[in-house]
This record gives C-alpha cells, sequence and structure tokens, in this order.
C-alpha cells in the first residue's frame, strides 16, 4: 500500500477540487498482453463505457475492483481505478470485506470461470447468500486460460485439452441455475460479444441493492474460440422472468439467452449487520 | 485465611463446573485476593468428564497447582480422578447421593450435601458450601450470581448455608467485600481488549478452540468498535479481512493451527500487497485435528515459517493472560505502521485460562497511519498479489522487481530498530545466573511457580517477541552461562531450534507434549534433577 503526507493530501483535495472537466478514459501505462482477438477486449470495452457512468454518479475514487489471478484479473491493470488484485480463487471474499469496511465504496470483482467455479465456488454460493451489495463479473471461457487451456467446471462434456486428452469426463455446471439456487438477487448472463448489452447490464448490477452476478460467455481465443457460436446461438432476452421461469430458461442450450434472468429485493447483508449491531447492548 | 488454597471443582459437560468455577474466580477477585483458573475439558457437549481448578492466594499466581484443597465434585468421577490430588487436611464436597461410593474411594474427609436437590443450581449450593467451609461469608457471593437462574441460586445458596451450619460448625470469619473496580478476565478477553484499545473496526473468524472465545466476546462488543463476523470458512476470513484494512478498517482474524494453515496464502498476499494483517493465533495440541481442547507450544515454527516468498513479518508470544492485552494491542499498531503481517501467537492456557487482572490502559492507544485508501484520495488505490511497481501495476521487471523485494524486507530492519523501545525478553529471577532456564508463552507462569518451590538458583529468560528474534538482548542474557535449558510444550523443542539456528545455543531441553500443561510441582523436581 502507499503512504501519503499530509501536504500531499491537502494538493490532492485542491486538484480534486479543480478539476478540469475532461472525459477520463481510465487509460493506465500498462500494455495489454490479451491474446489480440479475445473476448476480454470486448469486457473492458464494456467496463470503461460503464466506469463513465458510475464515476458521474458515484465518484470515480468510491470505485473499486477486485481481481482474481487468471488472463480476466489484467483487467486491473489496464483500467486507472482502485483495484484489489487477489488470489486465484478468493476474489469475492476480498469484495466482502471492502464492502463491510466501507459501504460507501462500490465494489465490482472480477473472477474467471476456474476462480469463481472451481477454486473459490465456495466463497460465491455464500456470497450469494450473504447478499452484501457487490457485483460480480466471472468472465467464462471454459478454461483456465493463464495456464494454457486446461478445462474448467463450465467445459463441456468431451472438451479436449492437455489435461483431459482423453475429452473431459464431467458435465459442466450451469453458474446461472446455480447462483439463483443460492439465492443471488441478481443473477444476469452476458456475452462479450454484445459489448452494448454488457455495459447495461453492468450498468444495473451495480445499480441493483445486494448481491449482483453476471456469468460474461467469453471466448478465448487461443484456446477455446466460441466466437462463431456464440454469434449464431446468443439472443437478449426481454420481460422480466419469475424465479421459475428463470431456471427454466436457464437450461436452453438451442438458442443462448443473455439478460438478465431473475431480480428481486432483499436488505443486503451490510445493512441487517450494522442495524443488529445497534441492537446489542453494551 | 491462610496464604493461599485450591479448589478443585469438577463433573459432566453440562453440569455447569466452568461457571462455578469462574463464580469463584471473580468472587475472589472482587474481594481483592489474586486468582488463577485453569479449564479442563473434553471435547464433548454433554457427559465427559470436566474439571476446573481454582487456585487463590494473596500473592500474584500465574498457574495452577495440582495441590488441592477442598474439591467439590458433581459426579464420582470427579473423586475417583483427584483425590489423590488433595492435600492431607483436604475435603470433598458432594452430593448426598455420593456419600456411600465416594467413602470406597478415598479416606479424606467427605461433606455429603444436597447439592442436587437444587436441580441446575447445583453448582450455586456446591461453591456457596465450598466457601463456607473455608471460612467466608457467602452474603457477597450473593452479589455477583447475576444469572438467568438468580432466584434459584440464592435459595440454594441460602439452604445450603442452614444444612451445612447444622453439621458443621462454620464461622466466616474472613469478611470480604466486593468491588468490581478489579477485573477477572481470560486470555482471549485481554486479547480481544488490547485489539479494542488498539482500534479495532472488523473481526473476522470461523470457530475453532482455543479460539473462539475472542469471537464470542467481540460478537458482544460490537457496539463498542464495529463488526464481529463468522464467514464460511478460514480462507474467506483471511481474504476478508485484507479486503477490509485495504479499504480502511483496522482489522483482526482469530484461528488455531488448522485454520491458520488454510490463512498462508493470504499471509503471503499480505507480505507482497503490504496489507496489515493480524492473527490471533491460539495454538491446541496437533499434528492436524489433534486434541482440540487441550494446550501446546507446538506451532512456532508453523508461524515462523508459514506462507510462501520472503516478507517480513512481527510474532509476538505473551506470556501472560495481562501481557496478552499489552502485546495485542501492540500488534495491531505495528501491522499497521509497518504494513505487515502481525502475528499473536497464544495457546489454551492464555486464551482460556482467568485470572485477576489488571489491564493498563494507559499504555495502549489507538495510533493513527498515513495510508491510502479507496475513496481517501482521487488517486487510484492500487494493491496487488502480482509483482507490481510502486503504484501497483504488475510488473516482471528484474530491476523493479529487485526494488520492490528490498522495500519490503528493508522493513524488518525498521522494525528491528523500532522494537529497541519494547521489552522484547523477560528476564527473572537471579539475573546474570550461570544457569539460564528458556521457556515461552503460557510456560513462563508453570515456570515461575515452579521457582518458587525450588532453591536451585537460575535466570528465567522468555522472549516474548519471536520474529525479529530478539538475538541481541539473549546473546547477552547467555554470555556467562554455564548450564542452558529449554522448556517447552512441544516434542521437538521449537524455541531450543530457534536459539540454535539464530545464536548456536545447544540448551538441555525439557519437553512435555501430552496435552496437559506444565505442574509446577513437577516441572521443580525436573529443574533440581537437570540443575
Ligand atoms: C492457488 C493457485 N492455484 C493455481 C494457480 C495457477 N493459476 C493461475 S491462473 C489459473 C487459472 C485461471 O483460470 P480462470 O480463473 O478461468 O481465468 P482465465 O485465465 O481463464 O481468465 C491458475 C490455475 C494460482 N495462481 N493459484
Ligand atoms: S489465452 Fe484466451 S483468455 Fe487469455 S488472453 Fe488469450 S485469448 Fe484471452
Ligand atoms: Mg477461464
Amino acid at each position: 500500500m502507499q503512504g501519503h503526507s499530509i501536504l500531499w493530501s491537502l494538493q490532492e483535495n485542491w486538484r480534486r477540487f479543480y478539476k478540469m472537466k475532461k472525459e477520463e478514459n481510465f487509460e493506465t501505462a500498462t500494455i495489454n498482453t490479451w491474446c489480440p482477438g479475445c473476448g476480454n477486449f470486448g469486457i473492458l470495452a464494456a467496463l470503461k463505457e460503464a466506469l463513465k457512468e458510475l464515476s458521474r454518479k458515484h465518484g470515480k475514487e468510491n470505485i473499486v475492483m477486485v481481481g482474481g489471478i487468471g488472463c480476466h484479473a489484467k483487467i486491473l491493470d489496464y483500467v486507472n481505478v482502485n483495484s484489489f488484485y487477489g488470489l486465484h480463487g478468493r476474489t469475492l471474499p476480498v469484495m466482502t470485506g471492502i464492502k463491510l469496511a466501507n459501504p460507501k465504496l462500490q465494489v465490482i470483482g472480477f473472477a474467471g470461470d476456474g476462480d469463481a467455479y472451481a477454486e473459490g465456488i465456495g466463497h460465491l454460493i455464500h456470497a450469494a447468500k450473504r447478499n452484501t451489495d457487490v457485483t460480480a463479473i466471472v468472465h467464462n471461457n471454459g478454461v483456465f486460460a493463464l495456464t494454457t487451456g486446461q478445462a474448467t467446471p463450465t467445459a463441456a462434456f468431451g472438451f479436449v485439452d492437455k489435461s483431459t486428452p482423453q475429452g473431459n469426463l464431467e458435465n459442466p455446471i450451469n453458474p446461472v441455475k446455480l447462483m439463483l439456487a443460492a439465492g443471488a438477487t441478481f443473477v444476469a448472463r452476458a456475452y462479450a460479444g454484445d459489448i452494448e448489452f454488457l455495459k447495461e447490464i453492468i450498468l444495473k448490477a451495480v445499480a441493483h441493492k445486494g448481491f449482483s452476478f453476471i456469468d460474461v460467455l467469453q471466448p478465448c481465443v487461443s484456446f477455446n474460440n466460441t466466437f462463431a457460436l456464440y454469434n449464431k446461438k446468443v439472443y437478449r432476452m426481454k420481460g422480466k422472468l419469475s424465479f421459475d421461469e428463470a431456471m427454466k430458461k436457464a437450461d436452453e442450450t438451442e438458442k443462448i439467452p443473455i439478460g438478465i434472468f431473475y431480480e428481486h429485493h432483499k436488505d443486503s447483508y451490510e445493512e441487517v449487520a450494522f442495524e443488529k449491531r445497534n441492537l446489542l447492548k453494551s | 485465611m491462610k496464604e493461599e488454597f485450591s479448589v478443585l471443582v469438577g463433573g459432566k459437560a453440562g453440569q455447569g463446573i466452568k461457571w462455578a468455577a469462574e463464580t469463584l474466580g471473580k468472587f475472589f477477585t472482587y474481594s481483592g485476593l489474586e486468582v488463577f483458573v485453569y479449564h479442563d475439558y473434553e471435547s464433548v457437549i454433554r457427559g465427559g468428564h470436566n474439571f476446573s481448578i481454582v487456585r487463590i492466594s494473596k500473592e500474584k499466581v500465574y498457574a495452577h497447582l495440582n495441590k488441592i484443597d477442598v474439591i467439590v465434585a458433581f459426579d464420582i468421577n470427579t473423586v475417583k480422578l483427584h483425590e489423590k490430588k488433595l492435600a492431607k487436611e483436604g475435603k470433598i464436597i458432594c452430593d448426598v447421593s455420593l456419600k456411600h461410593e465416594a467413602e470406597k474411594l478415598t479416606k479424606k474427609k467427605i461433606i455429603a450435601l444436597p447439592l442436587n436437590k437444587f436441580g441446575k443450581s447445583a453448582n450455586a449450593a456446591g461453591i456457596a458450601a465450598c466457601l463456607l467451609i473455608r471460612g467466608f461469608d457467602t452474603y457477597e457471593l450473593l452479589k455477583i450470581i447475576k444469572d438467568k437462574r438468580i432466584s434459584e441460586n440464592i435459595v440454594a445458596v441460602n439452604e445450603i448455608e442452614q444444612i451445612l451450619g447444622k453439621k458443621e460448625t462454620i464461622n466466616s470469619k474472613h469478611k470480604l467485600k466486593i468491588n468490581k473496580k478489579r477485573e477477572f478476565l481470560n486470555g482471549s478477553e485481554t486479547i480481544a481488549e488490547g485489539l479494542i484499545a488498539a482500534g479495532l473496526q472488523r473481526y473476522f473468524a470461523y470457530p475453532m478452540t482455543p479460539s473462539s472465545i475472542v469471537l464470542h466476546y467481540l460478537a458482544k462488543q460490537q457496539k463498542r468498535f464495529g463488526l464481529a463476523i463468522q464467514p464460511e470458512n478460514e480462507i474467506a476470513v483471511a481474504n476478508l479481512a485484507l479486503g477490509s484494512a485495504y479499504a480502511g478498517c483496522k482489522t483482526a482474524v482469530g484461528t488455531s493451527g488448522g485454520g491458520f494453515d488454510l490463512m498462508h496464502e493470504a499471509l503471503s498476499l499480505s507480505g507482497m500487497a503490504e496489507i496489515p494483517f493480524v492473527v490471533v493465533m491460539a495454538q491446541r495440541a496437533g499434528p492436524s485435528t489433534g486434541v482440540p481442547t487441550y494446550s501446546s507450544q507446538s506451532d512456532l515454527m508453523s508461524v515462523i515459517n508459514a506462507g510462501h516468498g520472503e516478507f517480513p513479518r512481527f510474532i509476538v508470544a505473551p506470556a501472560t493472560i495481562e501481557d496478552a492485552f499489552y502485546w495485542s494491542s501492540r500488534a495491531m499498531n505495528i501491522a499497521w505502521q509497518f504494513q505487515i503481517p502481525s502475528i499473536i501467537l497464544v495457546d489454551k492456557m492464555i486464551t482460556e485460562s482467568d485470572q485477576s487482572v489488571e489491564l493498563d490502559r494507559k499504555k495502549t492507544k489507538n495510533m493513527k497511519f498515513n495510508i491510502a485508501f479507496p475513496g481517501s484520495i482521487s488517486k487510484a488505490v492500487k494493491v496487488s498479489s502480482n509483482e507490481h511497481d510502486e503504484q501497483g501495476f504488475t510488473t516482471e521487471n528484474p530491476e523493479i522487481i529487485k526494488k520492490m523485494q528490498e522495500k519490503r524486507m528493508k522493513k524488518r530492519e525498521n522494525l528491528i530498530k523500532f522494537l529497541h523501545q519494547e521489552k522484547r525478553v523477560r528476564f527473572l529471577g537471579e539475573l546474570n545466573s550461570k544457569n539460564i532456564v528458556f521457556c515461552w508463552s503460557s510456560t513462563l507462569g508453570a515456570l515461575v511457580e515452579a521457582k518458587k518451590m525450588t532453591s536451585k538458583k537460575f535466570e528465567i529468560v522468555a522472549p516474548i517477541i519471536l520474529e525479529p528474534f530478539p538475538k541481541g538482548e539473549i546473546r547477552k542474557a547467555v554470555s556467562n552461562a554455564k548450564k542452558i535449558i529449554c522448556i517447552e510444550a512441544n516434542a521437538t523443542g521449537q524455541l531450543a531450534s530457534l536459539l540454535k539456528q539464530k545464536l548456536c545455543i545447544d540448551p538441555i531441553k525439557i519437553l512435555k507434549y501430552d496435552a496437559r500443561p506444565f505442574d509446577p510441582l513437577e516441572l521443580a523436581r525436573k529443574l533440581e534433577e537437570v540443575l
């Protein structure tokens, strides 16, 4: 972490006060090392668009990005916003810790499917159950991309890769159904190839009070290029679904629906926690 | 009253043994005497055998003794297992139904009373009887049995006094006055109070004996400091804590060996990202699940070496329940000042034993540090588990890697300098003696008591800070030594191996690894053999 002097914070305040009203583009000096054509570029583009609105609304300094480890997490280096680049699989507990420390912060997490559905699946279920007001975005590419493409829990049965040369022997999990069952109060699926819609969903997810979850179908051009497949099958959903309809819809494979599957209101964990604390006698 | 005496309360889990012992402890502490209470219980919720030893003295006491003056037995097992510990004039108080069987087991005096008649208040009746036969007035006892069953307890205490008065001559010659300004606390409570004194705002823990009482205590105190929360597992606990500290809250976690193992990766992250991480690590007997409700000192090497990669850390092992207060607050402030992991290494003898304490609250304070948090400045605050540059961006550049590694390791040197103002080692007994006896953490209590029982002359050297290891002071202390002994509750001599590694000292080891604490009497005998 960085230290700062009192003088420096005075200068900071001054700077903030007189800040020129130029449009922020969130650029950093870090060179982007994603493979050309990677689906992550779509997520980055949608995020930057969403961040423009979010910084206007909440102040850029009140937005915190959290990442796991994998290709997806490099997004933190490419965006000039507060960030916690954590451990593989542990994106969600870090997000929860930040939100519980300072509920004013808008916390947006970026996990890989390896992160969220393999190494840290327990945390994901508990985050949904706990309903902390944070947003989890999963870059679902069906592979452990950064470790060169092994099958993840969302890889199809029969998927051939270095660690399963005989074909994947397991059936994939359905993240949307998993989150619905775990009690998430906002469950969505998006597609990295539909940037406009992804941006909209991110904004709605952040605006949602409580835990919001977005499974983003993210083609990995190097190890699992699903662009052609998704371009053919993906379609935007319209209208609202009941819980049962959402469960059914999540099973569709002929065509792949994207959009908000389910949203309902429940008091967030931190609201309840601080209220309960205040009821304690001390 | 004699200089000191001890009471053993025993029975099955669920009979309120701990409550009885703690009530006695509070009674004598508030009356101005010194008390130490040891709790021995099995990992069962109902049944089994639990006992507590309450040692009462005019002088400060740091450990219990296995020489007992009164046994309050709520089952026959208590008589069977502990009558050997009774002093010659010792007495056993039990329910009338146990009298016959107890007489077969012991020649010691048995005072049989209708304790069970009072149902759940049998324990209140038992301790009242104990006070009466030792010549204490029960009037003041009634003031401190604030409990759900307060009225039943009062009836029990009064009736027992009448029944006992008919059987024995009781005269309450010791009139004690209750003064609640004195504190009777266990080490979990002093640790929690120390953390609060240093500005604790968030506490995260997953239950694990013997660290859970810290969580229970803080959960009740939330209004005073912030939030105490139990997440899904210790990996979550550690990562929540790092997120919380990054976002600006003074945060701590608590666990025991197994849970701490699960936190290693996050510990290493704390080192890399330079996020303060305070861990209360309460040892129990391992390896693995081990003996969950019993004590041990076998995790020193674990906390020193935990986590991959190289990064500075602070490890303190407070030696007494009182010290745990001061050092927990120091550990918190040091973690924040240096932005490093800070481990408070204790054991069940500290977290779950009770003592009359005087906490020096003036010595602790909630220090503020200039650290940038998200939201506190307009510039992005970026932390990372990857090697990173000063701004927090990932780097693989060898020069920056080297510079950043040096920046982190430099903090160890600064920490060493900073710690010069602290009493990093405790020296007791005959200073400059040719005989040096090392110990650490709760073993100091037993050793101090053992010292009173032997005429052998020696100096006790108890390192309190174990990392960075206080080499200079220890080297000085042993420079004239002829005989060096190291006493530890583990099977390999972990402090001894540190002494060897850091200072080429090869002490004679006195080790105990039956998960029971050192008995001062037994320890005194061992020391006499060796010295
Ligand atoms: C505890 C731990 N285990 C393994 C790794 C190695 N590792 C780095 S990235 C990664 C997989 C990432 O997969 P995913 O989360 O799907 O991210 P992607 O690269 O696909 O974006 C693994 C296994 C690690 N960093 N930490
Ligand atoms: S390996 Fe796959 S996920 Fe990673 S950057 Fe390349 S295309 Fe993207
Ligand atoms: Mg992946």
